[in-house]
């Protein structure tokens, strides 16, 4: 049962995911994305396993994300009818905007669960796999990312290396966060000359190994559909239903 | 579309897709602070950084889709990193790439400079902001202020990512002017013909040796070539390079 949406089909979640997102993006009352998290959390509780401590702290930016959608579409909405519920200093919130404002706050928490869930359950190189597999993915571009995701521990020793090195030629590090926000121009041309070069070298790696980026028939690490998966689609039809219903009984 | 592309470029631009994801994802969570506090125009007057790969990669490559695949790459690599825009991410950024990759369509892939590359940031803000006014909802808020923050986004598509997608290839272009060549100075090359190294008549003895260790050598290697001097241990391969 825990292990449910980690044994998924990576590509068939990924499917899932995008459609009940634009699903929920036809919905502007407040209970169908309040319905849908509420039911993506629940998934999230029994069918994974998740450090809910790095969770949070990666869910902490959403929320205040959502919390922005909030007050905007509160200040800044588009339909100022209805009933006014809440008036300061000649500024009125009526009912409808006050709806759709949470409406949107929950649109961003629920689709943000949503793609932690996806993040949190898949791992990197299957999905990969799977997209090559079950959605035709070229090999040429599928492994082509592959070798990106695998220069990560690279460019993250290239990284260090330049910094020290204009350290070293007396480069002073800046206090200022935005100003070293910009200042990392000045270490991303050199990192990308580097990926030039090693983009290169790897390439040339690959091909003197055989590699053609044709399409294969066979595969070392296979990444099939199960019945599992089937339920997993029903459960998030039923979810988009209910979630959706519930947006017109109330 | 695919069959034109060497791998080598497709790998480069998934190099670039990971050193742009990461700056994206860095950019991603200081917006996403900001737009606590001013609500969703925080995202727009950067948005343009969010475009840059596609430029980037369009501009080194120059070959059709560069501008779409790289950033779809970009957007898959936060995805492989565990970001937690996730999935709806790898859809945006499709989206954003279509747009870039339009504008360069529109002009035939023919031209690459700072005009064509500001309209391709400009296209991917239009995109871009399409895809956002469905997927977030921003038909419930006031016109007014939905076209202002068009206004910003294609603004900042334009000046971010196009100006500065040029500039950084411009910055690229003089670091690895040597190793880049076949990427950087496609029109340049020169016709296959013309010698770049040339030897003539060349020859070394060693002064213990009666026979002379090489002698009377001479050849062209042309530009572009691959050349593999090959013989016994002993034979003077060594000493031919030296000489």
């Amino acid at each position: 049962m825990q292990n449910l949406l980690h044994d998924m089909n990576p590509s068939l979640k990924f499917v899932l995911v995008t459609l009940s997102m634009f699903a929920i993006a036809f919905f502007f009352n407040p209970w169908t994305p309040f319905f849908f998290w509420v039911g993506v959390l629940l998934m999230q509780v029994f069918m994974s396993i998740v450090n809910w401590k790095t969770w949070s702290l990666f869910m902490l930016p959403f929320a205040l994300g959502a919390f922005g959608y909030l007050w905007t579409t509160i200040v800044f909405a588009a339909d100022t009818s209805g009933e006014v519920i809440w008036s300061y200093l000649g500024f009125q919130v009526t009912a409808d905007q006050l709806e759709t404002a949470l409406s949107l706050a929950f649109r961003v928490m629920a689709f943000s669960t949503l793609s932690l869930m996806f993040a949190f359950t898949t791992d990197p190189v299957k999905f990969i796999m799977s997209l090559m597999q079950q959605m035709k993915l070229s090999p040429k571009l599928a492994y082509g990312v592959l070798v990106g995701y695998q220069f990560l521990p690279v460019m993250k020793d290239e990284f260090n290396q330049i910094q020290q090195a204009h350290r070293l030629r007396g480069a002073e590090v800046e206090k200022n966060a935005l100003r070293r926000l910009l200042g990392m121009r000045k270490v991303l041309i050199p990192m990308l000359a580097g990926a030039v070069r090693n983009a290169e070298r790897s390439a040339f790696a690959m091909e003197a190994r055989g590699f053609t980026g044709e399409a294969r028939s066979e595969y070392f690490q296979v990444i099939k559909l199960q019945k599992a998966d089937a339920a997993m689609t029903a459960i998030f039809a039923f979810l988009l239903i209910v979630s959706c219903s519930a947006g017109f009984w109330f | 579309m695919l069959t034109s592309w060497k791998l080598k470029e497709v790998v480069l631009m998934s190099l670039f897709a990971v050193v742009f994801g990461i700056v994206y994802l860095v950019f991603v969570h200081v917006s996403n602070i900001w737009a606590a506090v001013i609500g969703p125009l925080a995202y727009e007057w950067m948005f343009g950084i969010w475009f840059i790969v596609s430029i980037i990669c369009m501009n080194i490559i120059r070959k059709p889709g560069a501008a779409v695949l790289s950033e779809s790459m970009a957007a898959a690599i936060e995805v492989l990193l565990g970001n937690a825009v996730g999935p709806c991410l790898l859809l945006s950024g499709i989206v954003q790439g279509l747009g870039a990759e339009a504008a360069f369509a529109i002009t035939g892939y023919k031209h690459f400079n700072v005009a064509v590359l500001m309209l391709a940031g400009a296209g991917s803000a239009v995109f871009s902001f399409v895809y956002g006014y469905f997927i977030s909802g921003y038909a419930a808020l006031d016109p007014s202020f939905v076209a202002l923050m068009f206004t910003l986004r294609v603004l900042s598509g334009m000046i971010i990512a196009g100006i500065g997608g040029n500039s950084f290839r411009m910055a690229c272009l003089r670091r690895v002017r040597f190793a880049a060549t076949p990427f950087l100075v496609r029109r340049k090359v020169m016709p296959v013909h013309e010698a770049v190294f040339s030897l003539r008549q060349i020859g070394f003895r060693f002064p213990d040796d009666e026979q002379p260790t090489l002698s009377a050598i001479s050849f062209d290697i042309h530009n572009g070539e691959r050349v593999v001097i090959s013989g016994p241990s002993g034979c003077g391969k060594v000493r031919f390079f030296t000489s």
